[in-house]
C-alpha cells in the first residue's frame, strides 16, 4: 500500500454531538458579527478580511516602533 | 501579509486541483476571526503535483522557518517525495497539504464541497460541516474558539433571521 492510500484512509470517526468544552465557548462569541458577514457575497467577506489583515499588520509594526523608541529612551 | 487573492490566482491560472480549508474556508462560511495563511489541500496525481509546482515556483517557495540557505528545491519531485509543507513565499504563507486528519486526501474532501465563485473564479471550499468535523478531529486546544464559532455560524444558517 502507497504512503497515499495510507494517509487517505486516515479518517477517524469523530462525533458531531454537542461539546460542553466547545459549548462553553459560544457565549462570548458576537453573534451580530456573524450575522453581518453572512449578509456579505463571499468575495467582500475575503476583502474585509484582507483589509483587517493589513490593518492587524499595520498595528503590529506600530507596537514594534514604540518598542524600539522606548528601548533607545 | 498574504495576498490571498494573488495566491489563489496563480493556482487557478496554473489549473491546480485543490480544496480551500482551514481559516480562510472558515471566513468564505462567515467567519470574523483572521488568519494569517491560506491552506489547501491538493490533488496527488502527477499531472496535479506538476502544475502545483509551476504555480508556485515564481513566487520563491521556501520552508516555512527553516534557517536560511536550507538546499530546498521546490518542483513535482519534491513534492512527490513529500506530503504536507508549510511555505513561505513572496505572495505570503500557503500550507500545501496532500492530506488532512479527519477529511483526508482531495478526493476524499470533494464530495464535502463546495463550488463557489471566488474573485471571478471557481474554487472548491470545504463545506461547513466537513470544517466543523476535520477541526473537532484535530483536536486542537487552540480550535475551541474556533469550532464554537463555526458552529453557530451554522446554527445561523439553518434559522431564519433579519439580514
Amino acid at each position: 500500500m502507497s504512503s497515499d492510500q495510507q494517509a487517505s484512509q486516515q479518517i477517524v470517526p469523530v462525533s458531531l454531538a454537542p461539546d460542553p468544552v466547545i459549548d462553553a465557548y459560544k457565549p462570548g462569541i458576537d453573534v451580530t458579527l456573524l450575522r453581518k458577514n453572512l449578509s456579505l457575497s463571499i468575495d467582500e467577506r475575503l476583502d474585509n478580511h484582507a483589509a483587517l489583515q493589513e490593518f492587524a499588520r499595520e498595528l503590529r509594526e506600530a507596537g514594534r516602533r514604540h518598542r524600539a523608541s522606548a528601548r533607545q529612551a | 501579509m498574504t495576498n490571498f487573492k494573488e495566491l489563489l490566482g496563480t493556482l487557478r491560472t496554473n489549473g491546480v486541483e485543490f480544496v480551500l480549508v482551514g481559516g480562510m474556508a472558515a471566513i468564505v462560511h462567515g467567519s470574523s476571526r483572521l488568519t494569517e495563511d491560506l491552506d489547501i489541500v491538493y490533488r496527488r496525481t502527477p499531472e496535479n503535483m506538476d502544475r502545483l509546482a509551476r504555480a508556485l515556483s515564481p513566487h520563491q517557495p521556501y520552508l516555512r522557518g527553516a534557517p536560511p540557505g536550507l538546499p530546498f528545491q521546490w518542483d513535482a519531485a519534491t513534492i512527490q517525495r513529500g506530503l504536507n509543507f508549510t511555505l513561505d513565499t513572496s505572495l505570503g504563507q500557503i500550507d500545501i497539504l496532500g492530506d488532512i486528519t479527519g477529511g483526508g486526501s482531495y478526493d476524499a474532501l470533494a464530495p464535502h464541497c463546495l463550488s463557489l465563485e471566488v474573485y471571478g473564479m471557481p474554487c472548491l471550499v470545504i463545506n461547513l460541516e466537513r470544517l466543523i468535523y476535520v477541526k473537532r478531529a484535530a483536536g486542537r486546544r487552540k480550535d475551541m474558539d474556533a469550532i464554537a464559532e463555526l458552529e453557530l455560524l451554522r446554527d445561523q444558517a439553518n434559522e431564519p433571521h433579519e439580514q
